[in-house]
């Protein structure tokens, strides 16, 4: 060998001690690394050296017979090793007897490697793909969402005139004391009246929906005295109460002198909750109406003795159209919205609302209003 | 960053879009050949909070940094893998862009957007189906490497006012050539156009024989043909 050629195999060696993405490892007779590379000590930890080499391996791979290991020396055997970084490495092993021991030669699989990145390349592709479409997909939908509210809002508004009037007819009839009625025409009179008063609260209820959900729900907010307001719409649904044979009471706590919201649609709420209240509760029952300061929010309570209300119902009960299984007690009607429409109003004043319930004991709604 | 996000945020609405995308260019390329996904997110985010125009922001950001990660690595100064990254992470901004641009106001047309079998550089095919996008067209994309079969069931279906075919390989002209022959054969009225980096390696020509086919070279002739 000329100079050369041991400078050109000095210079081959030290690229693999330094830089080559090679393991090596020196072994001992008893599989003990008596020496490493570079690399393997970087994989490895430097704490590689000294140790035995099924310590280095991962734990589920700590038993593996390396006998069997050594003696296959055709095929390269796929080993995972337990590397400095924390996460395993899988490296294709090849090992080489020695006068001493053994050297163990472990290498990347590069074109599992390669393969990976084409891979990966095609799920990030197909994601990002997926993505996109997905989005164009929200955003047709939510176009079609604001047609459907545009058109409910129009077909609500001109439902609304005609039933009005079969509504005043039919009170006129009913209400005019002169008009001697046979008693099956009063019945369907009533029955007339009953339904298109039912329908009115419902294109009202439709209109109010469709309204909020096309993000146009305004508030218009003026100072209110909690307390008088209070007593006001309890008073107001007193009568309706005593026609289903409830009582209501009320517990107000001391109360702020004045509130900021929207009092035309701060009633709507509390009039849904009082009137679902009574029409869910038996007759002779009680329905309480309670308020008071907690943490600086106005909370108000409307407290049931009706059939109560499932978990799984209570997840549903705010949602359009999400009534539960329980049926009015008295004959009403339910539209399905009215806590919808009461859970939009009171977040748009920055509250929240909810219900506590469980079957058979009854049902408290709650809401809080900061102050 | 933070500061940085301020300032830009400032400088975009005060300087105009064009000034504040160059001045984030020049944060933005070394985050992306960084493969600093989250510090792009920040800067794409402040853009699109400045609300800079979506066609610059594809043209002179996402475009123009491509171009810059592509021209690095035929240098040899960045690898393979790194450009993989770097196309990742600008399919991820892409991403940022889409509640503001399928939200635009549709004129009600249609566009198919489609790299033939073999090409799997999508990312050129999917901007285009973008700017449709901010067009009020409907721009549907199909994706890397989209079979001629699958290209043809999705013309049935959608029946696009218009096809365009991205290709960024030239030695693909073939695939291409034989897609637009199979087209024509089947839906004969179907407006195509093709353009991508292909035709920056070589010329147009064996395409000239379709009669109505539209070479683009630009995002600007692709405005022209949507209007048109």
């Amino acid at each position: 060998m000329t100079d050369r050629d041991n400078e050109r195999t000095r210079s081959l060696l030290a690229f693999l001690e330094q830089s080559a993405q090679l393991v090596v490892l020196d072994l001992d007779a008893g599989d003990k690394v008596v020496e490493a590379n570079g690399y393997a000590r970087q994989l490895l930890g430097e704490t590689c050296l000294g140790r035995y080499f099924h310590e280095l391996l991962v734990e589920a791979q700590a038993n593996l017979d390396l006998e069997q290991v050594w003696q296959q020396t055709t095929q390269p055997q796929a080993l995972s090793f337990s590397c400095s970084s924390g996460m395993p490495e899988s490296l294709l092993v090849r090992c080489y007897p020695t006068a001493s021991g053994r050297v163990v030669v472990g290498q990347h699989d590069l074109e599992e490697l390669h393969q990976l990145r084409g891979s990966l390349m095609e799920v990030n592709h197909d994601l990002s793909n997926l993505t996109r479409q997905q989005q164009k997909s929200n955003a047709e939908l939510q176009r079609l969402n604001e047609l459907k509210n545009q058109f409910l809002g129009m077909a609500a508004h001109d439902l609304r005139n005609p039933i009005a009037n079969i509504y005043a007819y039919t009170s006129l009839f009913l209400d005019d004391e002169r008009r001697q009625l046979a008693p099956d025409m009063r019945q369907v009179l009533k029955d007339l009246r009953s339904l298109s008063e039912f329908m009115l609260s419902l294109i009202s209820n439709l209109l109010d929906i469709s309204v909020i959900e096309m993000g146009q729900l305004r508030l218009d907010k003026q100072p209110l005295e909690p307390a008088a307001f209070l007593r006001q719409v309890v008073e107001l649904n007193r009568l309706f109460a005593q026609r289903s044979g409830i009582t209501l009471q009320d517990q107000f706590a001391q109360l702020p002198e004045q509130l900021l919201a929207d009092h035309h649609k701060l009633k709507q709420v509390l009039d849904n909750l009082i009137s679902n209240g009574i029409k869910f509760s038996p007759s002779g029952s009680t329905v309480l109406i309670q308020a008071e300061i907690v943490d600086n929010r106005l909370r108000i309570r409307v407290i049931d003795q009706g059939p109560g209300i499932s978990e799984q119902e209570q997840i549903k009960l705010f949602k359009p159209f999400g009534r539960g299984a329980a049926r009015p007690e008295h004959g009403q009607t339910s539209t399905g919205l009215g806590l919808a429409i009461s859970r939009k109003i009171v977040e748009a004043h920055g509250g929240t609302i909810g219900v506590f319930s469980e079957p058979g004991a009854g049902a408290t709604f709650w809401f809080e209003l900061p102050l | 960053m933070i500061r940085g996000m301020h300032t830009l945020h400032q400088s975009a609405c005060q300087d105009g879009p064009a000034n504040s995308i160059t001045a984030v260019y020049h944060q933005y390329l070394p985050l992306l050949l960084a493969g600093d996904r989250q510090g792009c997110k920040q800067l794409v985010c402040a853009l699109l909070a400045a609300k800079v125009p979506i066609k610059e922001l594809y043209l002179d950001l996402f475009q123009q940094s491509m171009y810059q990660v592509g021209e690095l690595w035929a240098q040899g100064r960045v690898s393979v893998a790194k450009e993989h990254l770097a196309t990742a992470i600008t399919e991820s901004m892409l991403t940022l862009v889409y509640p503001t641009l399928f939200r635009q106001p549709r004129c009600g047309r249609k566009a198919v957007v489609a790299c033939v079998t073999n090409e799997y550089h999508q990312l050129g095919g999917k901007m285009v189906a973008d700017i449709i996008e901010t067009h009020g067209w409907d721009g549907y994309f199909l994706g890397a490497n989209t079979p001629v079969e699958d290209l043809l069931t999705l013309l049935e279906e959608k029946q696009p006012d218009l096809l365009c075919l991205s290709i960024s390989i030239y030695e693909n002209l073939p695939i291409v050539i034989d897609a637009i022959t199979r087209i024509g054969q089947r839906f004969p009225d179907q407006r195509i156009a093709v353009g991508g980096q292909a035709f920056r390696w070589g010329p147009a020509g064996p395409l000239e024989r379709f009669d109505g086919l539209q070479i683009l070279k630009d995002i600007d002739q692709l405005e022209q043909v949507l209007q048109s």
